[in-house]
C-alpha cells in the first residue's frame, strides 16, 4: 500500500526556555538556573494508525491543535515520529505553503527549475512541462521577472502549478482551497479531482468540510492528537458535526452537498 | 537503478543550489559576476603596492610577497568562506526545509560548492600575478588536485558541523568567524612554517589545513617535492573530519524540522 501508518505517536518537548544560544547557556550556568526550564512532553499524536490504497483518498479533519499538521510533516518525510511506523512509498508532492521555497531576488522561471528539482524531476522533466505549468499559472508575461514583484496570489499560483506538475503518485494538501480567487480556486479543485481521477492517491487536511466532503472517499477525525474516528468520509464528517454541536448536514461523500463553516 | 537516479538527482540539486548561492551573491550588482574576478584583482594591486613600496617585505619562498600571500589566502579562504557561509545554509533556508524532503545535507554541500567557483577566480588571478612577477607555474602542478580534494573534504566535514550546530545554537555563526580568525593567523598563510620559532612548531603540525595551505602553495610557488607521508595523514586526517561532520549531520538532521 502507498501509505501505512502503524501505531504513530509524536512527542514535542515543550520547553519553558530552551536554550537557543551559547551565550545564554553560560549564562544560566553562572546563575545556577537549571540549563533548560523543566520539560514537559507534549504528545501531538497518539497511536494514529491507517493504511491507504492507491488512487484512494483520505480527509483529515479536527479542532486546531489536534495533531493534523503534524500528521503531514510526518507524511511528507520532514518529520520523524517517536514511536511506530510511517511508510510512504511513491512519488509524493505536497502543497503545503505554496510558493515557500522560493527565492524572492530569481524570475519565476528559475524557481520552477530550482523547485521543480527538489520536487525530485531532472532539467529536461522540467523543460517538457514548463509552458504548461505557466499556462496554468496564468503567469506568461511575468515569468521572467523576480518572483518578489509576484502578488500573493501569483506566488501561490504557480507554487500550485509547480507542485501538481510533477506527477506525483501521493498528493498531500493543506487547505489548498484559499488559493487566489474564486476562479484559480476552482481551477485547482478541478486538478486535484482530474489528479484523483488518474489515480493518484490524495490526503487533504481543511476546515472546509465541504472540500473534504467533495474530494474524500475516507476521513480520519483527530481529536487532541487521538484518532476519534477512521471510516467513510460521511459517517466521519456526520460523527465529527456532532461533536461540534451542529446539526448533521449529510455531507455524503462524492456528492459535495454544501456545509458552512 | 533506483538509487542511481535519485543520486543523479541529488546532485544535481547540489549543483543547482550551488549555482544559485554564487548568482545571489553577484547578480543584483551591475558587474554581476565579474565582482567574483575584480575583488580578488583589486585586493592583489593594493597589496602588491603595500607590501614592495611601503613595507619592502622580504621575499618568500623566492617569490614577492604579495604572490606568496595571495596564493596563501586562495587557499585559505577556500576554507574559511567555505566555513562561514555553511554556518548559515540550513538556517537561512528554513522556507526549503519546511517543504519537502530531500537529504539535508546537499545545502551545506552547496554552499562549500559555490565557495569552490570563488576558489577559481581567485586562481585565475594568481594566475596574473605570476604573470605580471615573471614567475612561471612549475612541472609539479598536478600535485595539486589530490591535495585540493583533500581541503574539500576537510572542509565538508566542517561545514556539516557547524551547519546542522548552528540549527541548535543560533550564536555559532558569530563563533565561527571569531575561530576562524584566530585559525586564520594561527596558520602559515602570512608567514611560512620555517618562520615559526622551533619550539612552537610542533604544535602548528597538528594544524592540518596550516599544512594543507602550506604545502599546497610550496607546489604552486616552488614546485617542492611533496612530502608523501604528510600527505597521506592529511588525508587521513580530512577523512575522518568529513566522517565525523556526516555522522554529527545525521544525528542531527531529524531534530531540524522540530526546532526551526
Amino acid at each position: 500500500m502507498p501509505i501505512d501508518v502503524e501505531n504513530v505517536w509524536k512527542k514535542f518537548r515543550l520547553r519553558q526556555q530552551r536554550v537557543h544560544s551559547i551565550s545564554k547557556f553560560l549564562h544560566e550556568m553562572l546563575e545556577r538556573r537549571a540549563v533548560s526550564g523543566p520539560a514537559a512532553d507534549f504528545w501531538a499524536l497518539k497511536d494514529v494508525s491507517f493504511h491507504l490504497d492507491a488512487g484512494d483518498s483520505l480527509g483529515v479533519i479536527g479542532v486546531n491543535g489536534s495533531g493534523k499538521s503534524t500528521l503531514l510533516k510526518l507524511l511528507n518525510g520532514i518529520m520523524r515520529p517517536t514511536r511506530g511506523r510511517v511508510s510512504v512509498r511513491g512519488r509524493r508532492s505536497a502543497l503545503i505553503e505554496l510558493g515557500a521555497g522560493f527565492h524572492p531576488d530569481f524570475s519565476g522561471r528559475e524557481n520552477v527549475y530550482l523547485n521543480g528539482m527538489i520536487l525530485g524531476l531532472d532539467k529536461a522533466q522540467i523543460r517538457r512541462k514548463f509552458d504548461e505549468i505557466v499556462s496554468f499559472a496564468e503567469l506568461e508575461q511575468f515569468i521572467d521577472i523576480p518572483v518578489k514583484y509576484y502578488s500573493s496570489g501569483m506566488y501561490a499560483r504557480l507554487g500550485f502549478a509547480v507542485a501538481t506538475a510533477v506527477d506525483p503518485e501521493i498528493l498531500i494538501v493543506d487547505e489548498i482551497l484559499a488559493v487566489g480567487d474564486l476562479a484559480f480556486q476552482q481551477k485547482c479543485m478541478d486538478r486535484i479531482k482530474k489528479m484523483q481521477a488518474q489515480g493518484v492517491s490524495i490526503v487533504l487536511v481543511s476546515h472546509g468540510l465541504n472540500d473534504i466532503g467533495q474530494i474524500c472517499r475516507q476521513a480520519l477525525w483527530l481529536h487532541k492528537g487521538a484518532p476519534m474516528r477512521f471510516g467513510q468520509t460521511g459517517a466521519v464528517l456526520d460523527a465529527y458535526l456532532e461533536h461540534l454541536g451542529m446539526p448533521r448536514a449529510g455531507v455524503g461523500g462524492g456528492n459535495g452537498t454544501a456545509v458552512t463553516g | 537503478m533506483e538509487l542511481i537516479s535519485k543520486f543523479r538527482l541529488y546532485l544535481n540539486l547540489t549543483f543547482a543550489l550551488a549555482w544559485r548561492d554564487v548568482r545571489v551573491r553577484y547578480q543584483l550588482s551591475i558587474l554581476g559576476l565579474y565582482w567574483a574576478i575584480i575583488n580578488p584583482l583589486l585586493m592583489a594591486i593594493i597589496w602588491a603596492f603595500v607590501f614592495s613600496h611601503i613595507f619592502r617585505a622580504a621575499s618568500l619562498n623566492n617569490v614577492p610577497y604579495v604572490v606568496f600571500l595571495f596564493c596563501g589566502l586562495t587557499y585559505w579562504n577556500l576554507f574559511g568562506n567555505s566555513l562561514s557561509t555553511a554556518t548559515t545554509s540550513l538556517t537561512g533556508n528554513a522556507m526549503l526545509l519546511s517543504k519537502q524532503y530531500f537529504p539535508r545535507l546537499i545545502l551545506p554541500t552547496a554552499a562549500v560548492l559555490a565557495r569552490v567557483v570563488d576558489f577559481f577566480f581567485s586562481l585565475l588571478v594568481l594566475g596574473l600575478l605570476m604573470w605580471y612577477f615573471h614567475l612561471s607555474p612549475n612541472w609539479n602542478l598536478w600535485m595539486l588536485l589530490p591535495l585540493l580534494v583533500i581541503e574539500l573534504f576537510y572542509t565538508l566535514g566542517f561545514a556539516y558541523i557547524v551547519s546542522s550546530l548552528n540549527v541548535l545554537y543560533r550564536d555559532m555563526a558569530q563563533l565561527v568567524s571569531i575561530v576562524l580568525m584566530f585559525w586564520m593567523y594561527l596558520s602559515p598563510v602570512f608567514y611560512v612554517l620555517q618562520q615559526v620559532p622551533e619550539k612552537a612548531r610542533r604544535y602548528f603540525m597538528y594544524n592540518t589545513i596550516g599544512l594543507l595551505v602550506d604545502a599546497q602553495r610550496n607546489i604552486f610557488l616552488a614546485g617542492t617535492p611533496v612530502n608523501w607521508h604528510q600527505v597521506l595523514v592529511s588525508f587521513l586526517i580530512s577523512l575522518a573530519v568529513l566522517i565525523a561532520g556526516w555522522t554529527l549531520f545525521r544525528w542531527l538532521e531529524p531534530l531540524f524540522a522540530e526546532v526551526m
